[in-house]
């Protein structure tokens, strides 16, 4: 049991220009007490007022009741959607993930790839992190196309700098995880591909090195989705990593139907168990899932969320499984878990079926203080959304919220909950794309993304206001969240298969904000903070979650959405040691970075 | 008529004279002969009649031998006329009939078979045979082996073509009743628990293919024309370019329920549909639609009843709905997951706890039941008989429990 300890109510904010968080480390010591709010130009807000809803903590709600949002639906409301352009190529992001697809339809040719937000160098401008495929076929990787890294040398800037910053990353690549594992002050970076993972670290210097052997985590395995957090409280990152199933694509069997070649059906196919590696704070890890009981049967694992889904103050780990039920593993303390999944209802449909599960999105969309899930499906299954009534587990609601019936045609992967447009409500966004070509059948194969808003008691489908991005169909993978701008909105870069990443600019118009990052004193960056949002009466909780969307990672920050609403905030902090802080007056349209105080620091 | 005839007129002494009392003495003779001669002329005439039998069957035995259907035909016909109650006859006409494919013929000859004879139950059967296959006329053939099972309910083939007629016409209800009188009277087919198990959700390819040619012996008939329809609904069949021509006969859902506006089956699947969209008017509307005869009896409209109830925040109600369902269906898988959701949703942990286990050995089930992919005989006895057991014994089912349990002894 951890004791929570409600330290005082300093909190330091640290202006978010002092360049690299470790400088802003250092800066906040000398300011103790000083509250320095970033210099960020505060967006106009849309309107002034916004309705507001109560936290629901009944246990069983009556989803067609009517619920707080509905009551407000008021003039005041915030009535824009989100909107977004496609910016990559005038920022200089050009990229495409390859698939190396040649006909043969090798089954790992459906699943890369992803993207990664991080400032690697430090200088405040967010980086971008993709991994790229290349011929699956080949054992021999020397001529493979690199992954490649972006750095951001000026605002709206980016110039690749993947070989000068060491990075030959050459294996057929699925996804990033990012997280600064050895707490040296620059986040490194974790690839997934079909063969062994790679660990990259930052050495701080603008270069990586790849540090996978000795850190033990070159899981040799078809990994898809990986995750970082605390997951054993000691105060370092530990690393979930997906595992998908048994594949050789140098020596794969046939699939297909009618005598065509088509992906090979994971039901078809042998499962393989995914790992959890424990830091062991010495540059090394453990694998470990099996003896922490972070291992379930048959599994087929696509996407993760590390993130405190029992609101018992330590992180949960939720698995996404494809075909078979998704897991929830129930963090018992010390590092122990017990799969619950189904106990709780967040494994299988409202149906009681499994699903084809991709990505997954984190978010409280009915903000009744409890985070709710979002899983991508296969097509003709409907995306589903687990809401998070409490102690009671989930329900899902897709089919109340009207939600499944947009998302039936479509096979989503990547997929981001949060509120884009910052009118207090959250969004939906999702990345589709089909796994087979089977155009001549009629059925999709590139898809449109799509964005839901939730308008309370139901999405709507928002996609047709959302800009060009969202006519154009493609095969959409990986969705990573950054704000890349610095103007305290989520901007996303979204993979798609065979043709150029898009970096998508948030041009919505917007309500209030607050934009938040963390210097903690466990894990730099905060991973598994949890911040509860208060003003007026409305309550707004967020988690800095591992993982999440599809292959995919998100700067460390969060952003809330407030809407009309510009009164001052109160904060509640629970850092991921599960010391409790807060703060009150805090001013909306600002960026901050708060430090968790050492109890050192405290006493003083 | 004798209005003038007295009793006095009885006592009077008759008159008597020579010519009548020799008169009467032939009258005499001549019955004491007739009286003799009776047995004798039965007797004579039951030779022959005998001998006229025996030869029938005799000739009969030898045109049977020879395949001379045509003669053996005229023969058993001759042979009927004559003895019209007994068995052979009509079964040596059949015999004719049916390899001349004569199969109205047949049917009506096997029917004459006197019900009294130990083979009007194999009789009867092949009846229901050629009802069900030759003559296309499937409920006849259900009626027939009702026959059956009247004169014998012991006769485990009558069980089955009566449990898998009323499945594959999709009349659930019928065919439960049916499947429990056949695990009562211990005389299941092993897929009887198959169809124990999925009867009210299973909605097999097959449908399509028996059910397209029974509809051509009733193009009228709702119970075929939907039971046809369903699998190519479940299977969103109409919406798939490669299946869209083929299927195009199928009038839509909407089409067909305006037809057909209360039967169950449509009305399952259409709610089912917006149960799973979030449609709550569509729903209520589609509850209403159910008569309330069959509502009464159909877990499935409890399911949806209790969707309803739920939605609107009527926690107590669904429950109670549930459970009934559940009550009337004990092994629908859905069911139980819902009970289990629903009570761990109220914090009711151990009530939960027990429906969650049920629901998983029933999905258990079904998943072994949808891998069977038409073909029952694939099934694995052994492995779903002991497995249905536990789920039998979980929810107390005693009937089936006592019956699967000498089923599981003698495997």
């Amino acid at each position: 049991m951890i004791v929570k300890t409600v330290v005082s109510q300093k909190v330091f904010l640290i202006g978010l220009l002092l360049c690299s968080l470790t400088g802003c480390e250092q800066s906040s010591r000398t300011a103790n007490d000083v509250i320095v709010s970033a210099d960020h130009k505060p967006v106009e807000s849309a309107a002034s007022k916004v309705g507001l809803s109560k936290p629901n903590g009944s246990l069983v709600e009556a989803p067609f009741a009517e619920s707080p949002r509905d009551t407000k639906k008021s003039p005041n409301r915030l009535t824009t959607f989100p909107h977004f352009e496609d910016v990559a190529e005038q920022l200089g992001v050009s990229f495409t993930y390859a698939n190396g697809a040649t006909g043969k339809v090798l089954m790992v040719e459906s699943t890369g790839g992803g993207a990664g937000w991080f400032d690697f160098d430090g200088d405040g401008l967010l980086d971008l992190y993709v991994c790229q495929g290349g011929d699956p076929a080949t054992e021999e990787r020397h001529n493979e196309p690199l992954d490649q890294l972006f750095r951001q040398i000026e605002p709206d800037r980016f110039v690749a700098v993947t070989e000068v910053a060491g990075v030959f990353e050459r294996y057929y690549g699925q996804g990033v995880a990012i997280a600064d594992f050895d707490d040296d002050g620059f986040d490194d970076v974790y690839i997934t591909n079909v063969g062994p993972n790679t660990l990259m670290k930052n050495q701080g210097d603008g270069t990586f090195k790849d540090v996978s052997l000795e850190a033990s985590v070159a899981n040799p395995l078809w990994s898809s989705s990986a995750a970082w957090g605390d997951l054993d409280g000691d105060g370092d990152l530990d690393l979930y990593v997906c595992n998908y199933v048994d594949y050789d694509p140098y020596h794969p069997i046939p699939c297909g139907n009618h005598g065509k070649p088509g992906t090979c059906h994971p039901e078809n196919m042998d499962a393989v168990p995914d790992e959890c590696y424990f830091n062991q704070g010495d540059g090394t890890f453990l694998p470990e899932a099996r003896t922490r009981g972070l291992f379930g049967p048959l599994n087929k694992a696509l996407g993760v969320v590390i993130a405190d889904m029992n609101n018992d103050g330590i992180p949960d780990v939720y698995v996404t499984n494809d075909t078979t039920p998704n897991f929830l593993f129930i963090n018992q303390g010390s590092g122990h878990f017990v799969e619950s999944a189904v106990q709780l209802g967040c494994a299988v449909s409202r149906e009681g079926l499994p699903q084809a599960s991709m990505g997954v999105a984190l978010g409280d969309f009915d903000q009744n203080g409890w985070l709710d899930l979002y899983c991508t499906h296969f097509t003709q299954e409907s995306n589903t959304l687990y809401k998070n009534l409490g102690p009671s587990g989930f329900q899902d609601v897709t089919g109340f919220v009207g939600l499944h019936a947009p998302t039936l045609k479509y096979l989503g992967f990547g997929t981001i909950m949060t509120d884009f447009n910052q009118d207090g409500h959250e969004d939906i966004f999702i990345t589709n794309g089909h796994i087979n070509d089977w155009r001549e059948s009629g059925k999709l194969w590139q898809m449109e993304p799509q964005i839901f808003s939730y308008e309370g008691p139901r999405f709507v489908d928002c996609g047709p206001m959302a800009g060009d991005f969202f006519k154009k169909a493609v095969i959409g993978r990986g969705v990573a969240r950054g704000d890349f701008d610095n103007d305290g909105d989520w901007d996303l870069a979204v993979v798609h298969q065979n043709t150029p990443t898009a970096i998508l600019r948030n041009d919505s118009s917007r309500g209030n904000w607050l934009k938040l990052r963390f210097l903690c004193t466990t894990n730099r960056r905060g991973w598994g903070t949890r911040v509860r949002l208060q003003q007026g009466n409305r309550t707004l909780v967020q988690e800095m979650a591992g993982g999440t969307s599809y292959v995919s990672a998100h700067e460390a920050a969060l952003i809330f959405g407030l809407g009309e609403n510009s009164a001052p905030i109160h904060l509640e902090i629970r850092w991921p040691n599960g010391e409790l802080e807060t703060l009150d007056d805090v001013s909306t349209n600002q960026e901050l970075v708060l430090r968790q105080l050492r109890k050192a620091d405290l006493k003083n | 008529m004798n209005a003038s005839i007295t009793r006095h007129d009885f006592e009077k002494p008759l008159p008597t004279n020579g010519l009548m009392g020799k008169s009467r003495r032939w009258w005499f003779l001549l019955l004491v002969t007739l009286i003799a001669a009776a047995p004798i002329g039965y007797a004579t005439r039951q030779v022959m009649y005998n001998r006229a039998i025996a030869a029938c069957e005799q000739q009969c035995q030898e045109l049977k031998i020879e395949k001379n259907w045509s003669e053996l035909a005229k023969v058993s016909e001759s042979w009927s006329k004559i003895e019209p109650d007994a068995a052979d006859p009509w079964l040596y006409r059949g015999e004719a009939a049916e390899e001349i494919s004569d199969w109205k013929s047949l049917v009506q000859y096997l029917d004459r078979v006197p019900r009294s004879d130990t083979r009007a139950v194999p009789a009867l059967l092949k009846k229901s045979i050629v009802e069900f296959e030759k003559l296309n006329r499937p409920f006849d053939g259900a009626k027939t082996c009702d026959q059956v099972l009247e004169l014998n309910p012991q006769v485990t083939a009558a069980h089955k073509q009566t449990v898998f007629f009323y499945m594959m016409t999709l009349q659930r209800r019928e065919a439960l009743a049916r499947i429990r009188r056949a695990i009562r009277l211990g005389r299941e087919s092993p897929e009887t628990y198959v169809f124990l198990v999925s009867a009210s959700w299973l909605n097999p390819a097959s449908l399509y293919h028996n059910n397209t040619i029974w509809l051509e012996s009733d193009p009228e008939s709702e119970i075929f024309e939907v039971a046809r329809a369903m699998p190519i609904y479940y299977t969103s069949a109409k919406d798939d370019p490669k299946q869209a021509a083929a299927v195009e006969h199928i009038p839509t859902t909407e089409k067909l329920l305006e037809k057909y506006p209360h039967n169950p089956e449509l009305l399952s699947f259409i709610i089912s549909l917006s149960i799973t969209n979030g449609d709550l008017e569509r729903v209520q509307e589609l509850v209403k639609a159910f008569p309330e005869n069959l509502a009464e009896k159909d877990p499935r409209y409890w399911r949806a009843r209790a969707w309803c109830e739920e939605a609107l925040g009527d926690v107590d109600q669904a429950e109670k709905s549930l459970r009934r369902g559940f009550a009337l269906d004990p092994y629908w898988w859905i069911i139980h997951f819902q009970l289990h959701d629903l009570l761990r949703r109220q914090q009711r942990l151990d009530e939960a706890a027990y429906f969650f286990k049920v629901y998983k050995l029933s999905k258990d089930l079904s998943i072994e039941i949808t891998g069977l992919n038409n073909s029952p005989e694939s099934l694995d006895e052994k492995k779903f008989c002991r497995e249905l057991l536990v789920l039998a014994e979980l929810i107390e089912d005693d009937e089936v429990i006592h019956t699967l349990k000498r089923r599981v002894a003698t495997q």
